[in-house]
């Protein structure tokens, strides 16, 4: 192991509270991690982190204790099914596994155009995850579902492998992140039996682009998957709204990438049952649209327990 | 026969981290609580905080042999992960929709617990009790970057633009904040 210069660790003991705290700005959490975690690391720094981490650990535990839903154990341990698991490659808690499962903040203030380029490149990567994500759709298994996460923790690992690059791609490691974490959060919800399935389909002239709504039995988690969207020529997004008659509710934003693809997981403060309507517009409608005719995409919000 | 509740925290995450999905339901029980309650709190959404608790403990079903109990206790490791990615998804969903309202100091105390004391309970108020002692001790200005920093998921860049005050202040403050956060707790007894 290579010796530690200590003017590092004194410069690195100035910015361990802050990292505890997962309060770093990306750059500084890379630097931290690199000499805590790299070549063996510097054991003097590990133990002062854990020394602060013990204290924020105890910040975490002053808030009011609440039980989770007794269904959620239930969810967790058929989510398990029969997953394997292989032998790790990194700590769990260096920033490698935070990256990859979209801890990096994004970088601030790069322009919209790079932002774009990035996507673009992005979607490259993103993309074929996405075409994997249809196939579950279509086939909605468990199997394929677990598949999926397998799938999505080997990429964690092997992303693990690039930390040196983390400090220079920090913003595009975030969106690639990002996308990962909203595929396997879908593919959590997919897994579930009892989702529904609604679709969403073109209006007016927005010919050849389609949605599709994945909602959870309680109406409260959504997924919204769109294809085939034109991407805007100032800004990537769209506005989704939950509609029924006299309100328009804005559940948020989707980002389009260059190939007119887009994912967002909506948790609607009300359920989604509570509507009669999904729909979308360009991001240009920032208020409540005036007409329907402003939707570029819609869709029918049915269940169809209801229906039986 | 394994006696899972008789296991040690580390020692049940050996198990976990050799398949023994028996040990892993014990870990759930002692820290499911602690989990979904940092959610809840942060993440003010019943639906994403169950979600985030779900990913932590399939996270430490993957990852559980990567724990190194030298590197601090294991109840640390496993709200230092919940953390982290609690604060993933407030990041994650701080890019798409504006957070609504701040988490102020007092709320940390006004937040009715859902659950029916039992003696570990009471046991777990006491030192709630304490540490929030220990918060109120910290000067308003090192316990407001606390909140924002912890509890609502900004960097200390962020913190700084939020409150206009120079990034080197904002470092300090945090610093100094833990530094004296660590010595009331370890005066209050707990360690």
């Amino acid at each position: 192991m290579a010796s530690i210069d200590p003017r590092t660790c004194r410069e690195m003991e100035e910015l361990l509270s802050a990292y505890a705290l997962d309060a770093l700005d990306p750059g500084e959490a890379a630097r931290v991690e690199a000499h805590l975690y790299s070549g063996g690391g510097c054991p003097r720094c590990r133990r002062s982190l854990a020394e602060e981490r013990r204290v924020a650990a105890l910040l975490g535990e002053a808030v009011s204790q609440g039980m989770p839903p007794d269904s959620l154990q239930g969810r967790l341990m058929a989510a398990l099914g029969s997953m394997p698991r292989e032998a790790p490659t990194a700590p769990i808690d260096t920033p490698l596994l935070r990256a990859a499962d979209g801890g990096m903040p994004s970088a601030r203030g790069s322009s919209r155009e790079v932002s774009r380029r990035r996507r673009i490149r992005l979607s490259r990567l993103v993309l074929p995850l996405a075409a994997a994500l249809a196939v579950v759709l279509l086939a909605i298994s468990l199997g394929i579902n677990l598949l999926t996460v397998q799938r999505l923790d080997r990429l964690e690992r092997e992303s693990a492998g690039l930390s040196s690059q983390l400090i220079r791609y920090n913003s595009d490691e975030s969106y690639l992140s990002e996308g990962l974490r909203q595929i396997r959060l879908a593919s959590y919800l997919i897994a579930s039996p009892d989702h529904e399935t609604m679709t969403l389909e073109a209006v007016g002239g927005a010919e050849g682009s389609q949605g599709l709504l994945l909602v959870s039995s309680d109406g409260r988690r959504a997924i919204l998957m769109v294809a085939g969207m034109t991407q805007q020529p100032d800004t990537a997004d769209y506005r989704v709204w939950f509609m029924r008659p006299g309100q328009r509710v804005n559940a948020g934003e989707v980002m389009v990438d260059a190939s007119g693809w887009g994912i967002i997981i909506l948790y609607p403060s009300e359920s989604v049952f509570g509507f009669d309507w999904v729909g979308l517009t360009s991001e240009e409608t920032t208020s409540v649209p005036a007409s329907a005719s402003d939707m570029v995409l819609r869709g029918r919000i049915t269940s169809q327990k209801s229906l039986k | 026969m394994v006696e899972y509740q008789e296991l040690e925290d580390y020692q049940l995450i050996s198990r976990i981290a050799s398949g023994e999905k028996a040990a892993l339901e014990v870990l759930y029980a002692r820290y499911a609580t602690s989990v979904y309650s940092l959610a809840m709190f942060m993440l003010k959404q019943e639906a994403l905080a169950e979600e985030v608790t779900q990913d932590i403990f399939l996270n430490i079903w993957l990852k559980a042999s990567s724990y190194k109990a030298d590197r601090g206790e294991a109840r640390a490791w496993l709200m230092s992960i919940t953390h982290h990615k609690t604060v993933d998804a407030i990041r994650s969903r701080r890019r798409t929709l504006a957070m609504t309202e701040r988490i102020a100091p007092e709320s940390l105390e006004l937040i009715p617990s859902r659950q029916t004391p039992t003696d570990e309970q009471a046991e777990r108020n006491l030192e709630r009790e304490r540490i929030l002692k220990a918060l109120a001790t910290l000067p308003s200005a090192q316990r407001e970057v606390i909140m924002l920093g912890y509890f609502e998921g900004y960097t200390q860049s962020e913190i700084a633009e939020k409150l206009q005050q120079p990034l080197g202040t904002i470092k300090t403050r945090v610093r100094l904040a833990m530094q004296k956060l660590r010595v009331a707790l370890d005066h209050h007894g707990l360690d």
